[in-house]
């Protein structure tokens, strides 16, 4: 509004002139500031629905806690090292699965702060079979013997290179390491199994 | 892994609930010829419904595993029973609301069968699904739980644990050594417990 040049007492025309450039000068800065403001809340949504996240499929190596009110680490096989705060109630998950030794692959979704966020089981999967085109922003996936239907969204940074994964692995009857979202059943990583590990295929 | 069968596997008295027993009854509980009453058919059900090992609380996969877990329980305590396979019909799904984990829907369903004789004296196969009810119900009762009226409901022996919709018997995917049923009951367990620890 500061750029706003005041009418005042001038002559007619000109202060017609004036009150015009005035009104679209008004115009472009209201133009201006809603712009800024919705820019400004774009990216704070962005940033508030899909905060960087980094996803590890990986053995549990260990969980070092260090007791009292200190953060727990969470150590992979691939090497990573992730955080597990104290009032984490996969603090207590973690420590009973670390506990009995599980060889199975996790699943761990990290925040940019290395903190986990999410961990689920990779099982092994026999494909049976994958929609040839997509409903919406879902590639229908049938895994063999789930009840389930489960999908793998198109919006996926990777989704090319897992539908081809997906497709391979149920032409070939092979089965894959597979991570699924239970309540929505969004496959959220597809992978060959690592050589040596052994595990049945449920 | 041996539940603790709450009652024993006798006729009871009338004045329990049990009706008339037949004059000679063949083949193992739970047969045909020898149907469980309705109080050991609840018995059985509640024993089972209490196996920790079971995720029951996990609707979203597993029922083939858990269904050839109950059929080895009860036939370990030499009851005899079955498996109602049910097929949504084409282009639909089977849905159960109101699950542990929302809204289900499923491509197929199965759970374990066994012989009861009800109180009107006709023996009926009835369905032992703790993840849908909390007590037997008939095949019509829990297909209509499914609201799918065209889905096909089929019966087998216990021994599939898992086959497609008409399959042949010899088709059918067995785990006699019941060890895809514990890996699968193991994973699912896990994948349940790991949701809930990242969602509380």
């Amino acid at each position: 509004m500061e750029g706003v040049p005041p009418v005042g007492r001038v002559g007619a025309a000109a202060g017609r002139a004036r009150a015009r450039t005035g009104a679209c000068l008004v115009l472009l800065a209201v133009w201006a500031c809603a712009g800024a403001r919705e820019v400004k809340a774009m990216s704070q949504s962005r940033v508030t629905a899909m905060p960087e996240t980094k996803v590890t499929v990986a053995a549990v190596v260990a969980l070092d806690d260090p007791g009292g009110a200190g953060e727990a680490t969470l150590r992979l096989a691939d090497g990573s090292a992730l955080r597990v705060p104290r009032q984490s109630p996969l603090l207590a998950f973690l420590a009973e699965w670390t506990r009995k030794k599980k060889a199975k692959p996790l699943y761990v979704e990290s925040d940019a702060g290395g903190e986990v966020r999410l961990v689920l089981p990779a099982a092994l999967r026999q494909v049976q079979r994958v929609d040839t085109e997509p409903k919406g922003d879902r590639l229908g996936v049938d895994i063999r013997m789930s009840p389930s239907r489960h999908f793998l969204k198109t919006t996926r940074a990777n989704f090319a290179e897992q539908r081809q994964l997906l497709e391979h692995a149920a032409a070939n009857k092979q089965p894959l390491l597979l991570t699924v979202q239970p309540e929505s059943l969004e496959i959220l990583d597809a992978r060959q199994p690592p050589a040596g590990l052994d595990l049945p295929v449920i | 892994m041996a539940p603790p069968w709450t009652l024993p596997l006798l006729e009871p008295p009338p004045w329990l609930g049990g009706a008339a027993a037949p004059a000679a009854p063949t083949g193992p509980p739970g047969s045909a010829g020898n149907p469980l009453s309705q109080v050991q058919a609840i018995a059985i059900f509640g024993d089972l419904a209490g196996q920790k090992h079971i995720p029951f609380d996990y609707p979203p996969d597993g029922c083939f595993a858990r269904a050839h877990e109950m059929c080895r329980i009860m036939q370990q305590h030499g009851i005899e029973c079955g498996k109602a396979w049910i097929y949504a019909s084409p282009g639909n799904a089977l849905t159960v609301p109101g699950t542990p984990m929302g809204d289900i829907e499923w491509r197929y369903h199965v759970a374990p069968i066994v012989n009861v004789r009800g109180e009107d004296g006709v023996t009926r196969a009835m369905v032992v699904d703790p993840s849908m009810f909390d007590h037997p119900v008939t095949q019509d009762e829990w297909k209509g739980a499914m609201h799918d009226p065209g889905a096909v409901l089929q019966t087998t022996d216990s021994g599939p644990y898992y086959r497609d919709q008409d399959s042949d018997p010899s088709a059918a995917e067995r785990d006699d050594d019941y060890s895809k049923t514990e890996a699968a009951l193991e994973h699912y367990s896990e994948e349940r417990d790991a949701w809930k620890a990242s969602h509380p």
